[in-house]
């Protein structure tokens, strides 16, 4: 810069520092202050501009979208009938109370609260609710959450009917079992009662579509930069800006209906796209983040430099990992064989070496704080590390030390630097404990779920994590005989059985100790995986933001809170 | 040279057809889809995207809807002028034009901006060095472009956070801080604390190449005939350099120049990723990663597209610069 540009400069500095002066003034004058829910010794203030680190949606579109960033920063925008509790519990959202239930279970009425409205303050009304079922079960839009839905009558005859004229789809669609009653009436016909049902009404592929911008199923959803000009919003916040790769910067929604009394005090939340978590942390240390996830390839760096609890903070994710296996082919279709592989782990050793502690090491399919759940430990006696017990297990399978062990097995892993670390972590487990050899197959991430979905592997390492806080989510289609997405082959009697007889049992605990047994057999048999460990979050928050507690509850996608973004504020 | 400039254009569309086409053979001989990072996706509804993407069909059918959007005009398009429908992203629910638009603006600026440091210092840096051939300064420059040639820019930008940024806090960390192009000339649009070290990042690499070039070129230069019968006819030496010795060290620089702007200005995944810039680099990469046809096709035609025309400008600045050359 050159010195008459610097010069130039002086007016506009002095300015601006006035201008600085003078809304720092109105600021102070103009504080609402409330206690921190957390501490309750910060100030939160009324005001402040938010920035949180976050990935960048694949869509905006609740009604198609399958991927946590997508619903975090829908579920800031948009709102179903119903929603979770921090006990995981369904409460009434848009809904004026919980569904009244036809004896049989079928059919649910749900009454809308009173004055509802669209950011853009067109009336919300019943018909919005229908019309985005009916999106997610339309053929046009092929959302990717449709099966939630399938206990719906005539969504799945409506999203896969052969080539359907418009006509036809105008009948499927006129079939599908939800309708306005009235503008604050919805009525939903099941084909089976699904005791699990409301809270499906809390999910992303529920929430409501602005019938008077988009009319039409099958309509596209407007993408993220024409988004706010061309949608209404019904959650806490509108979106007043959207920048591809870069940012989403969010305002409260005036006519935000607050069912659990929270109201965002924010006059800004800005959610910058970040992949690289190593920049957001460096961008977090230069203060142009208040909340980033933590590198965990740093992690005890990041505890000693940020403080655990001070800045720094840890939670449970609903989510679990391990070594799966393709129970089609020999001789993994030996129980001992498997057994064997996994008292080959020693999970904790695997933790600490390959996410350096990051994870919660686990023996247990359904993490403890699911229902029907169990203890990280519950089943180490059995299928833990033991390395005598698992060379007892491959020799009664015909395999003493490891002789005659086919030679040809292989390990099926992504090429991240941690699914390699973990590969040649468990390469010389099996070598060491087993004397057996296995081949790492090394491979980028289409290819690898491509021959996964194809069960064309041997061993692969994978996992899962929960739609919603029930165990149904962690076993049903995953582990029935020759079900959608059972990609292991596994195939045990009991666990079919136990999954058909309570799919729509309304006994709660009877339900939940099948859910439990099954999650045993999955376990002790090794059908198709042997856990090592249930994932963890790791947060860098500001000590200034409040309202943004560390998930507690297993809801979060993204961020530390953001089941519930309303709450989240700035104190002094 | 108008004739050979229509000339050369032509031959961007039997070169297009060729690139386009291999990719998407390339592509679809390579496992996966666009849909497979979805694990929890039932077999039924993974077939009902791949029918609403055109996925169901045979391979050759999804070439043929591909080329002919490519090549049919849209009459409707706005501005209403021709360009080529490049498609829809499969995993981004937008139009593949827009992402290649919107990024290529972005690293554009990002790529220009490190192209004119490394062609500042660069030139400066061989200039110096060769006119002081062996000097303490000499060694300096040749020491300090071995060091752009040999760290990688992910280490630079690395280092360069860290040291100015967070423990500095001269610069920001994230995005980029270009202006609207119409503002690219003045100054006080830019945000100069977004700018400084993704450009120092991206530009350092390509300085080093034209500085090593540059002082290769000019030490022959100066060794020539003409330019000791200039310094025989008592020129000054100010002239000599700059009228003589350096327009005529050019030529091997343009010939670097053209693909390296090609190169810079179509984005880098790496300084994009690190600094969380919006360009056109890490959507491609994604692209790969995830099977994104569309988007794979259309940056690809793309970057072939930006290569072709640089090397086309880099062939007339020839002429312009070595009157000796002529096209016909």
């Amino acid at each position: 810069m050159n010195l008459q540009g610097r010069g130039r400069l002086w007016p506009l500095m002095l300015l601006t520092a006035v201008l600085a002066l003078i809304v720092a003034c109105m600021g102070a004058e103009g504080e609402n202050t409330t206690p921190d829910d957390e501490s309750g010794t910060a100030q939160r203030i009324d005001g402040g501009d938010l920035v949180v680190q976050g990935n960048e949606p694949d869509s905006l579109d609740p009604h198609w979208s399958a991927f946590q960033p997508d619903i975090s920063l829908q579920r800031m925008l948009w709102r179903g009938l119903y929603t979770l509790d921090e006990n995981q519990e369904v409460q009434p959202a848009m809904a004026a109370e919980m569904p009244v239930v036809s004896p049989d279970g079928t059919i649910y009425t749900i009454t809308l609260r009173d004055g509802l409205l669209w950011s853009d303050g067109d009336d919300l009304t019943a018909e919005d609710f229908v019309l985005g079922i009916e999106r997610t079960c339309n053929p046009d839009n092929a959302g990717q959450y449709q099966f939630a839905l399938t206990s719906i009558v005539g969504c799945d005859d409506y999203a896969y009917a052969e080539e359907p004229t418009d006509e036809e789809k105008a009948e499927l669609r006129a079939a599908v079992g939800v309708t306005a009653i009235d503008d604050t009436t919805v009525e939903i016909t099941l084909a089976n009662p699904q005791p699990t049902f409301p809270i499906v009404l809390s999910l992303w592929m529920t929430f409501p579509v602005p019938s008077h911008l988009l009319p039409d199923p099958g309509e596209a959803w407007p993408a993220g930069p024409d988004a706010p000009e061309a949608l209404a919003f019904n959650g806490p916040y509108v979106l007043t800006e959207y920048v591809p790769q870069d940012h989403a910067t969010l305002a409260a929604n005036p006519n935000w209906a607050a069912p659990d009394g929270v109201s965002p005090t924010l006059d800004s939340l800005t959610v910058r796209f970040i992949d690289d978590t190593a920049s957001a942390n460096n961008a977090y240390r230069t203060d142009e983040l208040q909340f980033a996830l933590a590198d965990t390839t740093v992690l005890s760096a990041l505890i000693s430099e940020f403080g655990d609890g001070d800045e720094y903070f840890e939670s449970v994710r609903p989510s679990t990992r391990g070594l799966q296996m393709n129970l089609g082919r020999e001789p993994l279709d030996n129980v001992d064989v498997r057994l064997a592989l996994s008292q080959a782990i020693d999970r904790q050793a695997l933790v600490d070496v390959v996410a350096s502690g990051a994870h919660q090491a686990t023996t247990s399919w359904i993490p403890g704080f699911v229902p029907a759940g169990a203890a990280p430990d519950a089943f180490d006696s059995c299928c833990g590390f033991d390395p005598d017990s698992a060379r007892q297990h491959l020799a009664d399978a015909g395999y003493p030390n490891g002789e005659g062990f086919p030679s040809g097995i292989s390990l099926l892993i992504g090429d991240s630097s941690e699914a390699k670390d973990t590969g040649a972590f468990l390469q010389d487990a099996f070598k060491t404990h087993l004397n057996i050899d296995i081949k790492i197959e090394a491979v980028d991430g289409a290819t690898r779920a491509d021959r996964f979905y194809s069960i064309d592997y041997d061993l692969y390492i994978g996992g899962w994590a929960q739609d919603y806080h029930d165990p149904e989510t962690w076993v049903v289609g995953l582990f029935e005989t020759g079900s959608f997405i059972n990609f292991t082959n596994c195939s045990n009697e009991e666990i079919d059985q136990l999954i058909a007889d309570n799919l729509s049992n309304s006994d709660n605990d009877a339900r939940l100790a099948a859910y439990a047994r099954v999650n045993e057999l999955i376990v002790t048999t090794v059908c198709g995986v042997a856990p090592f460990w249930h994932e963890n979050a790791h947060y860098l928050i500001k000590p200034n933001v409040v309202g943004m507690s560390e998930n507690a509850n297993s809801q979060d996608a993204i961020q530390a809170g953001d089941w519930i973004a309303e709450a989240w504020g700035l104190s002094e | 040279m108008t004739a050979y400039v229509i000339r050369r254009l032509l031959w961007l569309i039997p070169l297009l057809w060729a690139v386009a086409t291999i990719t998407f053979v390339v592509m679809h001989l390579v496992p996966g889809g666009p849909f497979d990072s979805n694990d929890k996706l039932p077999p039924a509804t993974r077939e009902l995207l791949e029918e609403h993407y055109n996925l169901d069909k045979p391979v050759y059918e999804q070439y043929y809807y591909y080329m002919r959007d490519l090549v049919l005009v849209d009459i409707r398009s706005e501005p209403p002028f021709i360009y080529p429908d490049l498609g829809t992203s499969f995993t981004q629910d937008r139009e593949v034009t827009d992402i290649i638009s919107e990024g290529f603006t972005v690293s554009a600026q990002l790529g220009l901006s490190a192209f004119i440091f490394a062609l500042v210092f660069g030139l400066t840096l061989g200039i110096v060095s060769a006119l002081n051939q062996n000097s303490p300064l000499d060694y300096f420059a040749a020491a300090l472009s071995s060091l752009g040639v040999a760290v990688p820019s992910f280490v630079i930008a690395t280092v360069g956070v860290l040291i100015f940024a967070v423990e500095l806090g001269w610069f920001d960390v994230l995005g980029w801080g270009g202006p609207a192009w119409h503002q690219m000339w003045n100054p006080l649009a830019w945000d100069w604390r977004k700018v400084v070290l993704p450009v120092v990042s991206l530009g350092l690499l390509p300085m080093a190449f034209i500085a090593r070039i540059t002082r290769a070129s000019m030490l022959e230069v100066l060794r020539e005939d003409y330019v000791r019968a200039a310094r025989a006819r008592g020129l000054s030496e100010r002239v000599i350099i700059l009228r003589h010795v350096v327009k005529n060290s050019l030529i091997p620089i343009l010939t670097v120049a053209g693909p390296m702007l090609a190169a810079l200005v179509t984005g880098s995944f790496i300084v994009e990723r690190i600094f969380a810039i919006n360009g056109i680099g890490t959507p491609f990469v994604d692209a790969v990663f995830r099977r994104d046809y569309g988007v794979i096709m259309g940056t690809t035609i793309f970057y072939a597209s930006a290569v072709v025309i640089a090397n086309l400008v880099v062939d007339v600045l020839y002429a312009a610069v070595d009157p000796r050359i002529r096209y016909s």
